[in-house]
């Protein structure tokens, strides 16, 4: 995902197309900034929105992410693509701000979730996830919400991949134990 | 009553890796036959199973589409485009105060070439009567008048 190197099809073509941009945004063409801007918003704002549990915030995160993408864009090597270069960054800026803010502590009445990932279950899971320490939190969402592979967790997190590992199981044990005691199951 | 058995550290070890790696079939043998003697490790498993399945459902995914806030793109172009200008004028602004620097050098040396003495400082003729703009006159008391008298 981060390394597309080999393409396939229209991946061919969408590789080519934007190796065109991120060229030309390195001579200062706007319209070629907006391109990455469409292509790669919506994505980045869902990876924020699900790691940091909140939309606004997550917008915030995605426009700094752009920000710092394109002004480094000069880092970024030819045969790199720029989405996992962008993804990264996002990832990183949202654990910044993960790493910021203060575990907050909820009171948990016995609640019972709706089926089919309704509000209700949003909320109650935020209150989780809130209870995790970052890097438990950042490692379960990248995995479970997003559904990157360890490798992928590893590099975007900076950590190795026995550590992905490790940090995983524990993510998964702790988020269990506080999924009982917020459902009382 | 659930009771703790032989081989549970293994059956958390691996059905923990079952959602990350294909399991041996030795693997799901133990997995299958320690699940059928021992409730606790059941019910932790679907404990889990229920967990991990709402953080799976309560994943935001693209139905962020279309609420952008509008300015979104705007914002960045901005940003960047006042950054460029900044930088812009980071690179410049050494040339310019070299040449304000150079220009206020040929100023002072303009000002420090003597007045040639042929030249009058002014067409006045020689013995007129010349105050300067700063002196006053004497101003009129009327009270001092007064008590002269
Ligand atoms: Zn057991």
């Amino acid at each position: 995902m981060f390394d597309t190197r080999v393409f396939s099809g229209a991946a061919v073509d969408q590789a080519a197309q934007e190796r065109q941009w991120v060229a030309r945004c390195r001579e200062g063409d706007e319209t070629a900034l907006s391109s990455l801007i469409a292509r790669h918003r919506n994505r980045l704002v869902r990876t924020a929105t699900n790691l940091l549990r909140d939309r606004h915030e997550a917008e915030d995160v995605a426009q700094e992410a752009f920000l710092k993408g394109f002004r480094e864009i000069h880092k970024l090597r030819e045969d790199r693509a720029f989405s996992g270069y962008l993804y990264k960054i996002c990832v990183r800026l949202c654990m910044d701000r993960l790493r910021l803010k203060r575990a907050e502590l909820t009171e948990f009445d016995s609640v019972q979730p709706h089926e089919g990932g309704t509000v209700e279950n949003r909320v109650v899971i935020e209150k989780l996830l809130a209870q995790l320490p970052y890097e438990l939190r950042a490692t379960l969402v990248l995995r479970e919400m997003e559904q990157l592979s360890y490798d992928e967790v590893a590099e975007v997190m900076h950590v190795p991949i026995g550590t992905v590992r490790s940090r995983l199981h524990t993510a998964r044990e702790r988020f269990r134990k506080l999924w009982i005691e917020a459902v009382g199951e | 009553m659930s009771v703790r058995l032989f081989g549970c550290s293994k059956y958390q070890r691996l059905s923990n890796e079952k959602f990350d790696r294909t399991l041996s079939l030795a693997e799901r043998e133990f997995l299958a036959k320690h699940r059928s003697v021992c409730s606790e490790c059941r019910m932790r498993e679907s404990q889990s199973s229920n967990a991990l399945n709402m953080l799976r459902m309560a994943a935001f995914d693209d139905e962020v589409q279309d609420s952008f806030e509008p300015q979104f793109e705007e914002r960045i172009l901005r940003k960047l485009r006042v950054q460029s200008t900044r930088e812009s004028v980071r690179y410049w602004s050494p040339a310019f105060v070299g040449a304000m620097i150079a220009g206020l050098a040929v100023l002072a040396t303009l000002q420090l070439v003597p007045n040639r003495p042929s030249l009058p400082s002014s067409n006045r003729p020689e013995g007129t009567a010349y105050r300067t703009r700063g002196e006053r006159l004497p101003t009129l008391d009327i009270n001092k008048l007064d008590r002269i008298r």
